[in-house]
């Protein structure tokens, strides 16, 4: 319920809907009753009373109260569904909004189907409570009272009758919800199961193939797919139970009126027509009745909806601006680590690590898998924030930013590729839409990338699939540097984002990243000795902690790891003794 | 390849009789359900229907003449009938929805089987979203009409029938009239029914698209907000939602429309029917319980037309579901067993290349040219060329993921394309550029190499390729679950994961496809070293930019647009002082 009073926030914008809703809600339970009560007086007077002179007004009456509910309709449906879907609308947006404001960590955490089902599941679950749920709470609370208000004057004992079964209906349309919505649920669980083996199988089919494993899909696909087909038809079980005992005692309901009511005309205590009108009005009665569980669980859906969809809005960003961020254009691009730690849990990524780089200058990091040269990187344009330390640009904390600018600083190509399903042109230009289409081009040729573009059929047109399918691996890095390379920014990261290009290519980028007019502070991860070579600092990382430092001469002097590594790589081209002739002495 | 995007609307589908036919074809081996559930319908219908004909009876014969017993006794048969309906009911709900569902439960697996066994050419041109939808959401839209959409519009023929000709049977004159605007309503209908459809068409498309959009910006977050676009984003999802906004408000409102349409029409009806009505009843052609009986089933007259109106648009549904699962099955996979098959012996090593020409695409750019080369086994092959020069096409096609256009590949001087493809690719592991990580445990993702691998294997496999102590330092272990994709290791622990993997399948022929790009040289060289010993005797392939991978191989082949331009180990490539020597030198130039 606490949600529900949340949602009214977004309810009030739109007053008008919402009340101009109930209003007609109720004229149209109001016009539908006047039908049953023109048939009694038919009856009574103009066939039993033979008022013939009476028979037009009523018809017109007839005519003109079905007129106005037909009108009633139309305009109760235009403000409650104007109303589900503005109000469905804002907050969807609210949400799509927040979800960019969120914090990596949050990613991290949380999966992209589980959020996705809030963006869908749970916003449609809203929807229904303010385009029917509301209709048919109002109908049946008013059915009920605006009925009852005029059948028990005319027949205190009838009306009893009529409702006798009422509470029964209503309790096994209550019982049906409850025995149900479990099942409801194992079905949706089910299926999610269902979609996922699904997903991964043909997500991961290759794998699958090379691996032989298709029986073994196949047995778990099996599975799930008979689960999915017992939840269901456990469901139907339940359904199948409960329903025709509510249509049963429904039934019932006018066989008692039949009865009844038939013996309370030949006793002459109720005219024909008035036992007509109770006929007429009977469904009205039970109708809510068999809505209860149903209203009962759409209101506990929207509720559970809501909330999940409010933990999400009331999620506040890890990371946010400080209350008085320093505002800037373009920094210089110096940067400082002191005494930079980070710790994830109760591992430790990152130990006190201090390193100062010069605007302009080149950073290689270097070191083994899971030795934190990602987490290190990913400090600069704040993605995380250290648990330690200082991350100084231009001698500002980092966390004194505006984060906007900050990162409009900073231009990153991570080592997972991501490009979006548009075309490759607006794929560069996904940090400045609408780009000169020239600029695109200068930064493509920069990452070796034009000429495999333009041999495609629609060049930079082209439009590449979901997660840049129908490119190679080194085909979407190479895109992805030219989306970073556009940015002109004075930071720039490319976080070993040439594994996959061949050693020439990977070269021909490097020239022509430092042949660029405006040079860039560039941080670089990489593994091979050529692509750090030139830099004006390597900084060696190993369990978070940077052991060596310093240019690639002094770190083959220096003789550690740095110096392993290289011997490892070129020891056919240059051996120990050239080595020491040409650094060491 | 088109792609779609989040803008583009699909393509809309005519409808084509065959495909609901194939689907119904589905149906067969349930038949006699199909029938008892049709005779039950018929039955409930029945019973429900003869309710106003009773109260007609009881009005005239009984109310009206003071008769209680009459009045019991018809207040009895009623309830009778009630309790067969409810029967009638539950057995039939019962009956079909096991119909249906099972139905659909079979043609999902059909489907599913199916495409475990295309190839990769297929996979390659269409986006694995597209398949997931088939097997997944169209399938399930077939669920309705199978499930209540047949039985309902063969009952509702009926039901409509049978008011009509007890309607015409109570009165035969005053049925005739009042049922005269009945075909304004047919036309109104079913004229508003094609708009709606075609309304709710464009809204599911439209939804479809937004979903795509939402679902593209949350695996994309992270460069949005690298790359500080939010605003724009924002204002992109602005749009699709007014835009989807404002069709569902116009489509909701035409088929909230249908419900007045046909109250007016019913008023229409009654009131000819109170007209003409009270005039006979004066002059005593028609009964108080008839008009009261008449007045009743004229309401009931209308549902089965809707129902009929709305069962088209379900087989419209149906049909484009049914239209895209059967493109999927009749695609034929490409590379299957021959029917004299043989089962492949035990892989002693031997890899050998004959005038082998391939390309992906028929008439399409020519990736392999001609090529020979035969490598004994227990050799270390290394390949080397740039981007494009056919290096993952050679072992593409050794494992038979693609078939050749020409030549033959023997392996053991057996052609593989005579030989049982299971039998094949168990023996030869490939560790792809593209890792896959499962979700759940990371043992059960090594353990995928080989489902029958004990925990010491496991732990054993994964020691051998130095991903023991990284795996161990996570919180559960080899038993810590791993998402979709592996988004929480990185991408060099993946490809360790992958590789554990890949040793574990105990592979006679091994594959690394760029398998240690993103892993340290330290790491790296630990990992050569590790599985030297278990690849004694036994061939390998190797791709890799690195010149440190690439140089212990017993021979290296320089590939260039699809042909090999030289091979030799690398001390006589480096003496011929070619192609690959210059590559060398390039390197060497760098380094000092």
């Amino acid at each position: 319920m606490r949600e529900l009073k949340k949602l009214w926030i977004y309810v009030k914008k739109y007053k008008l809907f919402f009340f101009g809703g109930l209003f007609f809600i109720i004229l149209n339970v109001i016009f539908s009753m006047i039908p049953g009560y023109l048939n009694r007086r038919i009856i009574d007077d103009v066939i039993n009373g033979q008022q013939m002179e009476l028979l037009f007004t009523f018809l017109v009456t007839y005519i003109a109260a079905n007129f106005l509910r037909a009108a009633a309709i139309m305009i109760q449906r235009f403000f409650t569904e104007s109303l589900s879907q503005n109000l469905l609308r804002d907050l969807k947006q609210d949400l799509y909004d927040h979800l960019q404001r969120l914090s990596f960590n949050f990613f991290n955490n949380n999966r992209t189907g589980e959020l996705m089902s809030r963006m869908t599941g749970d916003m449609e679950a809203v929807r229904m409570l303010f385009a029917d749920g509301m209709i048919q709470f109002t109908r049946a609370i008013f059915y009920i009272v605006f009925v009852m208000a005029v059948l028990i004057p005319e027949s205190l004992k009838l009306s009893l009758v009529s409702l006798a079964l009422s509470p029964l209906i209503g309790f096994f349309a209550y019982r049906l919800g409850v025995r149900i919505k479990p099942i409801f649920r194992q079905v949706r669980r089910q299926y999610s199961d269902l979609n996922s083996t699904v997903q991964e199988n043909i997500s991961g089919i290759r794998i699958v193939k090379a691996f032989h494993q298709q029986c073994y899909e196949m047995e778990k696909f099996d599975e799930e797919n008979n689960n999915y087909f017992t939840k269901n038809y456990n469901a139907a079980k339940i359904w199948s139970k409960y329903f025709p005992i509510m249509e049963f005692l429904g039934g019932m309901s006018t066989v008692l009126l039949l009865f009844y009511g038939g013996r309370l005309v030949i006793e002459g205590e109720i005219t024909l027509g008035i036992w007509m009108q109770f006929n007429s009005y009977l469904w009205m009665l039970i109708m809510p009745m068999r809505m209860i569980g149903h209203i009962v669980n759409m209101f506990s859906r929207t509720s559970a909806s809501a909330e999940r969809i409010f933990n999400i809005l009331e999620t506040e960003p890890e990371i946010k601006n400080k209350k008085k961020a320093v505002h800037i254009d373009r920094v210089k691009g110096e940067i400082e680590f002191k005494n930079v730690s980070l710790s994830y849990g109760d591992e430790d990524i990152l130990k006190n690590v201090s390193f100062h780089a010069e605007p302009g200058e080149t950073i290689a990091v270097m070191g083994a898998t899971g030795s934190g040269k990602s987490s290190l990187i990913n400090l600069i344009p704040r993605y995380y924030e250290p648990t330690d330390g200082q991350v100084l640009i231009d001698g500002i904390d980092n966390r004194d930013y505006d984060l906007r600018d900050l990162r409009s600083q900073v231009s990153i190509v991570m080592q997972d590729v991501f490009l979006f399903s548009e075309t490759i042109a607006s794929n560069i230009a996904y940090g400045q839409p609408g780009l000169d289409l020239e600029k695109i081009k200068r930064a493509a040729d920069i990452s070796s990338a034009r000429n495999f573009i333009e041999e495609m059929e629609s060049g930079f047109e082209e439009v590449i699939g979901e997660r840049g399918m129908g490119l190679s691996g080194g085909q979407k890095q190479r895109v992805s540097i030219a989306r970073a390379i556009v940015e002109e920014s004075p930071i720039l990261i490319l976080d070993d984002a040439t594994s996959a290009v061949d050693m020439e290519t990977e070269h021909q980028i490097q020239q022509a990243l430092e042949a660029m007019d405006q040079r860039s502070t560039l941080f670089l991860i990489a593994h091979r000795i050529s692509s750090v070579r030139n830099a004006d600092q390597i900084l060696i990382l190993d369990h978070g902690e940077i052991i060596e430092r310093g240019t690639h001469e002094e770190l083959i002097k220096n003789k550690g790891q740095y110096y392993t590594m290289f011997k490892e790589q070129y020891k056919e081209v240059i051996d120990e003794k050239e080595i020491e002739e040409r650094w060491v002495k | 390849m088109a792609y779609n995007r989040y803008f583009e609307d699909e393509k809309m589908e005519n409808l084509d009789p065959n495909n609901i036919k194939r689907v119904l074809a589905y149906l067969k081996p349930y038949k006699y359900r199909v029938a008892l559930s049709l005779f039950l319908m018929a039955m409930a219908a029945f019973a429900d229907l003869l309710g106003p004909y009773l109260t007609k009876i009881a009005i005239d014969n009984y109310i009206l003449a003071g008769d209680y017993r009459g009045l019991t006794i018809i207040s009895l048969i009623f309830m009778g009938l009630l309790a067969v309906n409810g029967f009638a009911v539950r057995f039939r709900v019962l009956i079909m929805s096991k119909v249906g569902h099972q139905v659909v439960r079979n043609i999902r697996q059909d489907l599913f089987q199916h495409i475990q066994n295309l190839s990769f050419s297929y996979f390659d041109s269409i986006p694995a979203g597209k398949i997931i939808v088939r097997v997944m959401n169209n399938v399930n839209s077939l669920q309705n009409l199978l499930e209540n959409g047949l039985i309902n519009i063969i009952t509702d023929t009926f039901r409509f029938l049978a008011i009509l000709l007890i309607m015409l049977n109570l009165n035969l004159r005053l049925t005739l009239i009042s049922i005269t605007v009945m075909p304004i309503l047919i036309f109104l209908i079913f004229l508003l029914k094609k708009k709606i459809r075609i309304g709710w068409r464009r809204v599911q498309k439209k939804r479809s698209n937004m979903n795509a959009y939402i679902h593209e910006s949350l695996t994309g977050m992270k460069i949005t907000q690298a790359f500080v676009r939010e605003e724009k984003n924002s204002n992109i999802f602005k749009d699709l939602q007014n835009d989807y906004v404002s069709n569902w408000m116009k489509t909701v409102m035409m088929s909230h429309g249908i419900f007045p349409i046909v109250l007016l029409i019913n008023t229409a009806s009654v009131i000819i029917m109170y007209l003409v009505g009270i005039r006979d009843l004066n002059a005593g052609l028609v009964t108080i319980g008839t008009l009261v009986a008449l007045l009743q089933y004229i309401w009931r007259l209308w549902q089965p037309i809707i129902n009929i109106s709305n069962f088209y648009n379900q087989v419209l549904v149906a049909n484009s579901a049914a239209e895209r699962i059967f493109d999927v099955l009749d695609t034929d996979p490409d590379i299957v067993d021959l029917p004299e098959a043989k089962v492949m012996p035990e892989i002693d090593g031997k890899v050998e290349f004959k005038n082998v020409s391939f390309s992906y695409e028929e008439d399409g750019e020519i990736i392999l040219k001609d090529m020979n080369f035969e490598v004994q086994p227990g050799e270390t092959i290394a390949f080397v060329g740039a981007t494009g020069a056919g290096k993952s096409t050679i072992i593409n096609l050794m494992t038979r993921f693609y078939d050749i256009d020409k030549g033959d590949i023997l392996i053991d001087d057996i052609d593989i394309q005579g030989v049982k493809i299971a039998s094949l690719r168990k023996q030869i592991g490939v560790m792809m550029q593209d890792t896959f990580i499962f979700s759940g445990s990371i043992a059960d993702n090594i353990r995928y190499g080989n489902l029958e691998a004990t925990r010491e294997d496991i732990e054993e496999a994964a020691k051998m390729v130095y991903a023991d102590s990284f795996i161990r330092e996570m919180e559960n272990g080899y038993d810590t679950e791993v998402n979709e994709r592996g988004s929480r290791l990185s991408v060099g622990q993946r490809q360790l994961i992958s590789f554990a993997r890949t040793i574990l399948s105990d592979p006679k022929i091994l594959i690394l496809d760029e398998a240690t790009s993103s892993i340290d040289t330290q790491t790296e060289i630990l990992i050569q070293k590790a599985t030297q010993a278990v690849l004694k005797g036994r061939t390998s392939f190797v791709i890799a930019h690195r010149l440190s991978t690439i140089r212990n191989a017993d021979r290296i082949m320089v590939l260039e647009a699809g042909e090999i331009i030289e091979t030799g180990s690398h001390e006589e490539l480096m003496a011929r002082q070619g192609h690959y020597h210059d590559l060398y030198m390039a390197q060497y130039n760098r380094v000092i």
